[in-house]
């Protein structure tokens, strides 16, 4: 491998415990506070279903805190301002974000430090609040504790444990986010360290580290040497099975891409057409898809909103304008989808362009800051 | 460990709330960060699954118009003078009233705790309180409350729903988003009112007809259709037609169907659980009432009619013949009346306490501020009381009385049914009331893609003439001056 | 009544509006369905651009410029490429057809080729039939 592996842990037993893999991100976090104008991350403010931001430089807010939660999806990106400096816990389709955002300004890459977390998707909250009522008999306050695992989804109470398989949940119209599903991402290569409990022997509170820049580097080794966390080398087989998990996920992701995108491509160019226009249809102009959307960052009066507001198009031309500026920059987050009020499939629009255009031309959003957004390429084009 | 003292950098806050834009109260997140107002989403909230309409992502807009300074009829003063003015204007109208009247008008962006208070505070000073939709109550009483629809997903389950001038795609989005679920799944929904275009996306039947003429077409519509299991949908609120109202009302009696009422200020459900209605008038007969010399003082929470109302000047012209006006809010007026003393309220997002929803469901507010509550202490302190107003009492009274309304089966009964405010020759000018024109703001209007539904604006303003709406009917999304010359056109 | 193609065609300055001028002056016949909207340099025509042309219902698009190398900006039309090439991808997905997007090189003598370029993308659009956008909405 070309980046340093670890296994990590906190140094507090009573992190180590209660954390879900050792407790590891949380005492990192920890040891960034004053390192850091702000250290960002999740805390869980109720039920295993809720939670929000919280800039753990202020301590006497933080209830809980958690680097992410299965099922909440909050997106993390916009959180980070530019001119302070920033340690931020992501997902990977985040990362992405970030790294689009970099691309064009809003954030200085020197600014930000980027702890990313392994991820196998999430889910929507209050639809899965209302599977565990229907499937399982149970309330939200009754969860002490959810947990992915071997392709379940385990969800504990005081006394009992429930189980089902994703698999079964999302023949179902349950499990996790429709974008989650075709996500190929799982690993967040682009951070500066991505962690996660994927390649630990099971049971043993560990988390494993990959460390992908020097900025990475110096923060664990200042967290090790500070005597917040503590580290050793990973065994050999099981960080291959790291690697094995990730395919996989890779796979399932490309049969999901295969079920929810391609159908829309075998359309005829007319049937595909009647398809975006009456998935569009139901618009009622609330530009919430906009304000959720991590990479849309132009000032109030960027090109999406420059439009006669009584005109009637057969697709409203602020869609027409973003899925145009999307095919270069959607990371598949799926935001717009969880936010629309009238439940316009947006992710699945805006990634139809974005995939497809991968696909065709290799050109992928928010892998590296050096790749130029298409539309911003002013050099000589090839075959010209 | 180095430790930078963090209050060099401001930190971030994110406060769990809801939107004050209407009574559906969707969840929201409040993002604080030094001065600046953002919103984030808040995907686990049951009501609206962190989705917003318009207004809701337009709320940073909203609460970073607030109101931060005191003044005595035109004059800035600090908080102490204001409240001390405040209190022997009050005072002193009610030693000298001689049997006029004076009216706390609330519409209902207050919490419950803070209504309890208004309503103590308001009979201290001889006053009667008023929610603006006083009209309404005479006319059908207390009116049942559905316990079927406390959760929101329950408008998913009735056989049938009839809306009844309502758009839901322009004024409760979150609520069309229920019906299209309901329409997935089998249920037949049903339109009757002024405006067809974009409802034939959700509704099978259409039936366009003025609002001079919506009972009478609703009343036909129910003898046709005896399906008994329908639920039907229409707003109430300070514009409202109580003819309609009781129609509706009347409908479900005796009968499986019910009524689902969508108020448009954020806690007008509770005005209602509360009994915060001594004063029972609308607002067109309370300004009646302030030209005829019948009220002479009112002190108006939450509630700058002289900006928002329809008709804002009569509203203002009738507030400038009081004896004491008092305006207390949480936002920026823009024209306020002259005689006014004006108090600033902390945003809603900031007071802590319970709402309640359209749908009876009891809902808490994340903020640290008394609200309304201290400002009473304050002004009881001037006055030489050495008791306080005390929150938790308020808390426990407030809780109490919707343990008990949500625990009440009541049964809908006949009512006398009034003619209706339209009158039913010429052109009606009618308003969609939403979020933006209830507060006075500029909405713009959406866009709609059913091609070839509706033609260009005669004129490219907000307001249009669309050729299927009812005959001699202009419709209108936010108030506009020029609205009256188009309707004269017309 | 037979449906006549409108086609939008966006010239640049110095090179395409000169052809189409002198294929004015020369007398060459083209036909009468292109509509020209005259830009600076074709470096200045926004995608946003192409796209609205498509909303308001033309049938096709041509965006011409100088050649690669002969740009009066030097390197505007290299940015015209690149955009020509993302909008193809974005108008097959949509639906609409890449063949209804054409992005011609005319230097300010080629009169003729302007002409001709011209009448093969009409008869193109002709034959392809109305924009898509349009169905349903007359």
């Amino acid at each position: 491998m070309m980046s340093d592996c670890y296994w990590g842990w906190s140094n507090r037993q009573d992190i180590r415990e209660r954390g879900e893999s050792g407790g590891f991100v949380s005492s990192l976090i920890e040891s960034l506070v004053g390192k850091y104008d702000r250290v960002i991350t999740i805390q869980k403010t109720g039920t295993v279903f809720e939670g929000n931001v919280v800039d753990v430089s202020d301590p006497s807010d933080v209830k809980s805190i958690q680097g992410a939660l299965h099922s909440l999806c909050i997106s993390m990106s916009a959180y980070i301002k530019k001119g302070i400096r920033t340690a931020i816990v992501l997902k990977p389709c985040d990362a992405r974000a970030v790294i689009e955002n970099m691309k064009r300004n809003h954030v200085k890459r020197d600014e930000v430090l980027l702890i990313g977390l392994n991820c196998g998707g999430t889910l929507p909250s209050v639809d899965t609040m209302k599977m565990i009522d229907i499937e399982f008999d149970l309330q939200p306050d009754e969860v002490v504790k959810e947990e992915i695992s071997k392709g379940n989804l385990i969800f504990f109470t005081k006394e009992e444990k429930f189980s089902k398989s994703i698999d079964e949940l999302e023949e179902q119209e349950y499990g996790r986010r429709e974008s989650c599903r075709y996500c190929d991402f799982k690993i967040p290569s682009v951070c500066d360290m991505a962690c996660g409990n994927w390649g630990t022997p099971s049971g043993k509170n560990i988390t494993f580290i990959e460390v992908f820049s020097e900025q990475g580097r110096d923060a664990l080794d200042n967290a090790v040497s500070e005597g917040f966390v503590s580290i050793k080398e990973p065994s050999e087989k099981l960080a291959e099975i790291r690697s094995k998990i990730d395919k996989t996920m890779k796979k399932l992701a490309r049969k999901w891409k295969g079920k929810v995108i391609d159908p829309l491509m075998e359309l005829s160019p007319e049937n595909r057409l009647d398809y975006i226009k009456d998935a569009l249809s139901p618009c009622i102009g609330c530009y919430a898809c906009r304000k959720a959307c991590p990479v849309c960052n132009c000032s109030s009066d960027c090109k999406c909103m420059q439009m006669d507001p009584d005109d009637n198009f057969p697709i409203p031309q602020y869609h027409a304008v973003r899925l145009l500026h999307l095919m270069e920059s959607c990371v598949g987050c799926g935001n717009c989808t969880d936010v629309c009020p009238v439940d316009i499939p947006l992710a699945r629009l805006h990634q139809l362009f974005s995939r497809t255009y991968e696909d065709r031309t290799g050109y992928r959003s928010g892998m590296s800051v050096d790749d130029i957004p298409p539309l911003s390429r002013g050099d000589l084009p090839e075959g010209y | 460990m180095t430790y930078r003292h963090f209050q060099e950098v401001i930190c971030l806050k994110v406060i769990d709330s809801h939107c004050p834009g209407c009574s559906i109260l969707c969840g929201v997140q409040i993002i604080e960060d030094g001065d600046e107002i953002d919103i984030d989403f808040k995907k686990y909230c049951p009501i609206n699954s962190g989705k917003l309409c318009k207004y809701g992502v337009d709320l940073p807009k909203i609460y970073g118009n607030a109101l931060d300074f005191s003044s005595i009829e035109g004059n800035e003063v600090d908080y102490e003078v204001a409240i001390t003015k405040i209190s022997n204007l009050l005072k002193k109208w009610y030693s000298s009233s001689g049997g006029k009247e004076g009216i706390v008008l609330c519409c209902g962006d207050a919490t419950n705790e803070e209504l309890l208070a208004i309503e103590d505070l308001s009979s201290y000073f001889g006053m009667k309180c008023a929610s603006g939709i006083g009209n309404i109550l005479n006319v059908v009483g207390s009116i049942p409350f559905i316990h079927d629809i406390k959760n929101f997903d329950i408008v998913e389950g009735f056989e049938q729903i009839v809306l009844i001038n309502i758009d839901p795609y322009y004024q409760y989005p979150l609520v069309a988003r229920k019906l299209q679920n309901a329409k997935k799944r089998g249920k037949r929904i049903i339109s009757i009112g002024p405006e067809g275009s974009h409802i034939e996306r959700l509704a099978e039947e259409v039936i366009i007809c003025s609002p001079a003429n919506v009972h009478d077409c609703f009343k036909r519509h129910i003898s046709e259709n005896t399906e008994d299991f329908t639920l039907y949908i229409t707003s109430m609120g300070i514009y409202s037609d109580p003819a309609l109202i009781a129609e509706i009302n009347n409908a479900c009696v005796n009968t499986k169907s019910r009524a689902f009422f969508l108020k448009d200020y954020a806690n007008t459900q509770a005005s209602l659980i509360l009994g915060f209605n001594s004063y029972k008038y609308g607002i067109e007969e309370i300004i009646d009432h302030i030209e005829e010399g019948r009220i002479n003082a009112m002190v108006l929470i939450e509630s700058p009619l002289f900006d928002t109302y329809l008709d804002s000047s009569r509203f203002r012209k009738a507030c400038e013949k009081l004896k004491a006006l008092v305006v207390m809010q949480s936002t920026m007026p823009r024209d306020l009346p002259n005689n006014a003393f004006l108090l600033p309220l902390p945003a809603f997002y900031k007071r802590r306490g319970a709402l309640v929803n359209a749908c009876g469901r009891l809902i808490e507010l994340n903020g640290s501020s008394n609200g309304i509550i201290d400002v009473f202490n304050d002004m009881k302190k001037v006055l030489g009381h050495k008791d306080k107003l005390d929150f938790e009492k308020y808390v426990s009274k407030a809780t109490g009385a919707y343990d008990k309304w949500i625990s009440s089966f009541n049964d809908y009964e006949v009512v006398k049914v009034p003619d209706t405010k339209y009158s039913k020759e010429g052109p009606v000018h009618y308003y969609v009331v939403n979020p933006f024109l209830v507060r006075g703001m500029d909405h713009q209007l959406p866009k709609r893609t059913s091609g070839g539904l509706y033609q260009k604006a005669s004129d490219k303003e907000r307001y249009v003439i669309k050729q299927n709406i009812a005959d001699g009917v202009v419709l209108a999304y936010q108030r506009d001056e020029k609205y009256k010359k188009l309707l004269s056109e017309y | 009544m037979s449906y006549e193609p409108k086609i939008v065609a966006f010239l640049c300055n110095w090179c395409s509006y000169g052809a189409a001028d002198m294929a004015g002056t020369s007398r060459i016949q083209y036909p009468p369905n292109v509509r020209v909207i005259r830009f600076m340099c074709s470096g200045r025509i926004d995608p946003n651009f192409v796209l609205e042309a498509f909303l308001r219902g033309a049938d096709g698009v041509m965006m011409t410029g100088c050649h690669i190398g002969d740009c009066h900006y030097i390197d505007g039309n290299y940015k015209t490429a690149h955009r020509y090439e993302f909008l193809k991808h974005y108008l097959d997905i949509m639906g609409i057809g890449s063949q209804r997007l054409q992005l011609e090189w005319c230097s300010a003598a080629e009169g003729n080729k302007f002409a001709e370029k011209v009448t093969e993308f009409t008869d193109r659009i002709r034959e392809l039939g109305p924009s898509p956008f349009k169905r349903g909405d007359e």
